[in-house]
């Protein structure tokens, strides 16, 4: 039991900025689970689910209800009151630019990470994600509103990087200026590092519109740069003979005309 | 972008990496084709090569033989919007093409004419026109009226100095102004190569067909370097009849 309760993984029920922020920095907290919601999602389990199904769902219950347990003085808090305060705004915001016309519960899709993360995010924007939709199209509507869908490839950090840019894309794409604007805002912010994460994950979850905006700001990166400078930029390994690369290089001498003369060095 | 934390990229894969390849013109990707093997396979793939993007030239050829219609010339020029050299044959219609050139190609700055045996005013008026910054104009035709010329040395201010081109016209002092006339290479002697070469019957020297000759003495130019060049391609590429 004390296994089972120190690797129990944590919920989020809504993501915020904030939330993201603290998803980011490794610091997640729990937010106080509706009694409501979770009395009919274990009737939806009792109903829906086989037998060997039933007994993951009684496991579940368990663990819901002693984190359930060990939240309640926490709720009590100011802070923890306000917390819930910005979440219901953003349930609100969210509420308004919802795609979906079913009930508020069957719009929601929750998504676990790699790394044990597990959001829940608006239908549409699972929609975006084709993996994640080709998923939910294979299954029943009934048990995928149940459980979290696993990403065995995406970290949260990804995951969080990725429902922001959803969201903020729709928002932005109201005019063409603002659209540009925002992509290059967000490509900025990320390292070398991050942005490799990050297409890694698009691309696994087939987020198209991240996907390419991702690829036009590395393309603009390389775009009129020396063979030398795109290999230092990516720490790609050069497994050309010397000779090999002579004949190619005089091969593709007229591809060098264009080059920047500060990427030569 | 900063480069900290920057980390091997040899993981991301090849679809990835044909997605960002997608991305760049042709001479980037045949750069990108060196960094290593993967890169070279990628960007051999199929999907890169649907679409040219061949805007990183700066001059084209189009070839004599065939019949081009309208649309494949606005089509041709609408990809070509960099485009700064232009030779003009006879399988273009004479008229069309200026107006697709004053919509898509507005960089042109050199222009051989060589559509038919007449160059009038209507060739000029279209030229001062739709190609106001020629900078280099060659004119190869058998006959080219004095109004026409004098229109074009008058009205393409930024013509250099030599930079105008005439085949087959005579006295030509005596009917320009004098500022116009410093512009233009012509010879009046019959010592150079063209003129040498002016009676010469080989197909490869006589893209135009045979030139007449007038008053039993041919009055020819010598090109300059550029436009020798582009001559010397222009013969090459047409078929020997």
């Amino acid at each position: 039991m004390a296994k089972e309760s120190g690797s129990s993984k944590i919920e989020m029920l809504e993501i915020s900025n904030e939330a993201m922020a603290e998803a980011q920095s490794s610091k997640i907290e729990m937010l106080e689970i509706n009694n409501e919601a979770m009395a009919e999602a274990q009737s939806s389990k009792t109903v829906t689910m086989k037998p060997a199904e039933a007994e993951e769902s009684k496991t579940e219950t368990q663990k819901i209800t002693d984190e359930e347990s060990k939240n309640v003085p926490i709720a009590a808090t100011e802070e923890e009151s306000k917390k819930l305060s910005i979440t219901k705004v953003e349930e609100s915001k969210n509420a308004a630019t919802a795609t979906t016309e079913g009930e508020k519960e069957e719009a929601k899709v929750s998504l676990k990470t790699l790394d044990g993360v597990t959001f829940e995010v608006e239908a549409w924007i699972a929609k975006e994600m084709e993996t994640v939709q080709a998923y939910i199209d294979d299954t029943s509507a009934d048990t995928s509103a149940a459980i979290a869908i696993p990403l065995h490839n995406v970290a949260g950090r990804e995951l969080a990087r990725m429902v922001e840019y959803c969201k903020e894309h729709r928002r932005a794409s109201v005019s063409a200026g603002n659209l540009k604007e925002f992509e290059e805002r967000f490509a900025a912010a990320l390292n070398l590092y991050e942005m490799k994460d990050l297409i890694i994950a698009a691309n696994y979850l087939n987020t198209k519109k991240l996907l390419e905006s991702l690829s036009r700001c590395i393309a603009k990166a390389i775009k009129n740069k020396s063979v030398e400078f795109v290999r230092d930029y990516f720490g790609v390994t050069n497994d050309y003979t010397t000779e090999e690369e002579a004949q190619y290089r005089e091969t593709n001498a007229w591809a060098f005309r264009n080059v920047d003369e500060d990427s030569r060095n | 972008m900063t480069n900290s934390n920057r980390r091997d990229w040899n993981e991301l894969s090849y679809e990835i990496l044909v997605t960002i390849l997608m991305f760049l013109n042709v001479g980037d990707i045949a750069a990108a084709s060196m960094v290593n093997k993967i890169w070279n396979k990628a960007c051999h793939d199929p999907s890169l090569w649907h679409t040219l993007d061949l805007s990183i030239r700066s001059s084209y050829f189009l070839p004599k033989k065939g019949d081009f219609t309208k649309v494949a010339v606005d089509m041709a020029m609408k990809l070509w919007v960099s485009l700064e050299s232009i030779t003009l044959t006879s399988v273009v219609s004479r008229h069309d093409i200026f107006p697709t050139i004053l919509e898509y190609c507005k960089k042109i700055t050199e222009m051989k004419f060589s559509c038919g045996y007449i160059f009038d005013v209507k060739h000029s008026e279209a030229m001062a026109k739709c190609t106001p910054n020629l900078k280099v104009l060659s004119i190869r035709v058998i006959v080219a009226t004095m109004t026409a010329l004098c229109c074009v040395l008058t009205s393409l201010e930024h013509l250099e100095d030599r930079g105008t081109v005439v085949v087959g016209i005579r006295d030509i002092q005596n009917h320009l102004p004098p500022s116009s006339v410093g512009k233009l290479i012509y010879c009046e002697e019959g010592k150079c190569l063209r003129c040498k070469n002016g009676c010469d019957t080989t197909p490869i020297r006589q893209p135009y067909g045979p030139l007449r000759i007038y008053g039993g003495r041919m009055r020819l130019t010598l090109s300059n370097i550029n436009l020798s060049e582009y001559a010397f391609l222009v013969q090459h590429h047409q078929p020997s009849h």
